[in-house]
């Protein structure tokens, strides 16, 4: 067996304005299903899913967006090894908030070396209001990865993760990982449960 | 041989469980025919007709316990023992044994077929010809593009697995709106929360990063944390009541009617019920410096001129008295409820000591509150109005002692002189309300054979509404006992000088400096 049984989990936080397709993003990727109905996220949720290449399993944070629960978020996000910034591409001030707002709070809320991808989400609208260049342009100004997705049809929401997996594995350690605040408690647990049913 | 395990396999494997076993040795197998026939057989190369009468090859046929499932091909070679050593003759000794295949080669498994089997006569080192044979076998590979879906579709179930059995609640209502909420009257809300998922769930309301509890202390939630079972729902009650504790800072805007609780699932997600709704501002829990400006009853007056008039030295910002206003000497709801009492009380036994009646306080509040009907009913209990007036004082925002004098008061409440120099150095509004309750007890006291009332228990009484420090007392409720104890002793050593400086005002009408 060439894989290993026990995969490092990571926590990934999704934040940025309400209506962007944080919730949109974590379901295509999770389960591979998409709503297009929306419906505002009260509370935080999280979803796992272990990727093969690299071999980790994924913590996914989605946070609500909405005003009132901004101060509530920092509980969520601090311990995160990668926060990943969803705009709108069709919605420009959903972009300027996360230049004016989003990017400042995971930064005054993180881990060292904590890595910060910028996503602008809904590519497959045709109203585009922010253009990738702008976005990438911004990314490379602020030491964040970049990339366009579609929640809508899957466009590039496998990719992202990887790449973001990829990107942490390489920005932080797996030994700083351990101590970095993720609850390892509850993860044993599971990883135990894991390895008896990856034998069965 | 049946202990022999291979550790590099987990968990490790016995020789019995591999896929295909080859079984190669000096078995010690005879032919059962006498040393002539064997030896004319051999010479003519009739190995059909000598392995007939092996005893290996009957035991295979057989299908007995030996070797049971092994297979071995037609040996074509003569057999292989026993020689003198060195020589190509069969065993010259006193013993001369008859000629055997000792020496074979065993399989067992699926997918092997057999090239040659030979032996090699050339060899004469030993009293044995060696055997060797060649075998194809299949063997089995990973299919790379397989494996990689089958061990994806693994673990997509394990990740799906993993989901399924997180904790997975509904909540009917996250979005609470208590509407018009009105001093000491508690208003209830009912959230389900529903168990839709595999396992049983542990809730928990949590702290807000660092605040020190989970909710504002004008709220209640009834159960906090409990355990709901799959499929079963789980009545929360969340309770807004607004007391005498935290009437003022409603009152002042300084707080609002606002507050996200933070359901916490074991091991799962966290959900947000927000609380929210408006106060009506009440008389109780406003302040002395406020009331004297109101004319009209509380709620005729819009929210944000209370504010104004709410903030500490609002008295001294605007003279309203140029305006043609003009100031009272005193609070007009504590004048109502003083001359209700006056009215009603001054020959009532248990005056301040028996409870009032919620529902007629709530009563009194609204007519102090709309100013209907003008004047407190006639028909309402003297120990309710009691009642209200204590509750009245011990909710103003300041008390009628400001906290800023309360310490020095403390001090000061065993000279006379001194107590009184502080009196007269308090604002007007305060001083008037305190001078004028005071007053209003001594006049209680003189019908002290009627309503049996006693200086000393008013002095106590209402040292507690009147002098209160800025510190709320009940804070900390996790102190340890010795904690707990000293802050008892101190409470009551501040008790008797409360009680003492009061004294001073009860027993004679005191000319101010």
């Amino acid at each position: 067996m060439t894989a290993a049984i026990k995969p490092r989990t990571m926590k990934m936080a999704l934040v940025g304005d309400i209506n962007v397709g944080k919730t949109s993003l974590a379901r295509m990727f999770i389960d591979g299903t998409f709503q297009a109905r929306y419906q505002a996220s009260v509370g935080l949720h999280f979803h796992t899913k272990t990727l093969r290449d690299p071999s980790v399993t994924i913590q996914l944070w989605d946070t609500a967006g909405t005003e009132r629960y901004r101060s509530l978020l920092p509980h969520y996000t601090r311990d995160a090894v990668c926060a990943v910034l969803v705009y709108d591409i069709s919605s420009r001030d959903s972009f300027d908030n996360v230049r004016s707002y989003w990017l400042d709070f995971v930064e005054s809320h993180a881990i060292p070396n904590m890595v910060k991808f910028l996503v602008g989400n809904k590519a497959d609208v045709d109203t585009r209001e922010v253009s990738d260049y702008e976005a990438q342009m911004f990314a490379t100004n602020h030491d964040t990865f970049f990339m366009e997705t579609s929640a809508k049809f899957g466009t590039n929401v496998d990719n992202l993760f990887t790449e973001a997996a990829k990107a942490v594995i390489k920005a932080i350690p797996e030994t700083q990982f351990e101590n970095g605040g993720i609850r390892l408690e509850d993860l044993h647990r599971k990883h135990d449960r894991r390895c008896c049913l990856a034998h069965a | 041989m049946s202990k022999t395990k291979f550790k590099k396999f987990a968990p490790p494997l016995e020789i019995s469980e591999h896929d295909i076993i080859f079984w190669i040795g000096d078995l010690n197998y005879r032919i059962d025919l006498n040393i002539e026939e064997v030896k004319k057989c051999i010479r003519k190369s009739e190995y059909k007709s000598l392995i007939k009468q092996d005893q290996l090859y009957r035991q295979l046929k057989a299908n007995s316990e030996v070797f049971k499932g092994f297979e071995e091909g037609l040996p074509n070679f003569d057999p292989t023992y026993k020689f003198d050593a060195g020589t190509d003759n069969y065993d010259t000794s006193e013993k001369s044994r008859v000629p055997a295949w000792c020496d074979r080669i065993l399989w067992r498994g699926p997918g092997v077929k057999q090239l040659r089997y030979d032996s090699h006569p050339q060899l004469k080192v030993s009293d044995h010809k060696p055997v060797s044979s060649l075998f194809e076998i299949g063997v089995r590979v990973i299919d790379e593009k397989r494996y990689k879906r089958v061990y994806e579709d693994i673990m997509k179930k394990l990740d799906r697995l993993e989901n399924d059995y997180l904790p997975q609640i509904k909540i009917d209502n996250t979005d609470l709106i208590f509407k018009d909420v009105k001093f000491i009257e508690p208003q209830i809300k009912v959230v389900t929360v529903a168990n839709i998922g595999q396992i049983p769930v542990e809730f928990e309301f949590i702290n807000k990063l660092d605040d020190p509890t989970y909710c504002k202390p004008w709220l209640k939630v009834t159960p906090c944390k409990s355990v709901i079972l799959s499929g079963i729902c789980c009545e929360i009650q969340i309770e807004v009541y607004v007391d005498k504790m935290t009437a003022a800072k409603l009152n002042s805007g300084e707080e609002k009617l606002e507050d996200i609780l933070v359901l916490h699932l074991s091991g799962g997600k966290d959900s947000f019920i927000t609380v929210g709704g408006n106060y009506l501002i009440s008389t109780f829990g406003s302040s002395i410096e406020a009331l004297v400006q109101l004319h009209g009853p509380i709620r005729e007056v819009p929210v944000a001129e209370l504010i104004q008039i709410e903030q500490p030295g609002s008295l001294s910002l605007v003279d309203i008295t140029q305006d043609g206003g003009r100031l009272y000497m005193v609070p007009k709801e504590i004048w109502k409820m003083v001359d209700f009492l006056h009215k009603h009380g001054l020959d009532k036994e248990e005056l301040f000591q028996q409870p009032g009646r919620n529902s007629e306080i709530q009563i009194i509040r609204d007519c102090l509150d709309t100013g209907k009907p003008e004047n407190i009913s006639d028909s309402l209990s003297v120990h309710s109005v009691a009642e209200s007036l204590l509750l009245f004082l011990e909710c103003l925002a300041q008390p009628v002692i400001p906290f800023e004098f309360y310490s020095r008061c403390l001090s000061t409440s065993n000279n006379l002189l001194l107590s009184k120099q502080l009196v007269s150095g308090l604002p007007d509004c305060h001083k008037n309300t305190f001078l004028y309750i005071c007053a209003f007890l001594r006049e209680l006291l003189l019908y002290a054979d009627k309503n049996g009332l006693e200086i000393k228990f008013l002095a106590t009484m209402f040292g507690e509404c009147m002098l209160r420090p800025q510190k709320q007392l009940f804070t900390s409720a996790s102190s340890r006992e010795a904690v707990v104890k000293e802050r008892r002793s101190k409470l009551r050593e501040e008790e008797a000088k409360k009680a003492a400086f009061m004294y001073h005002f009860l027993s004679h009408d005191i000319e101010l400096l």
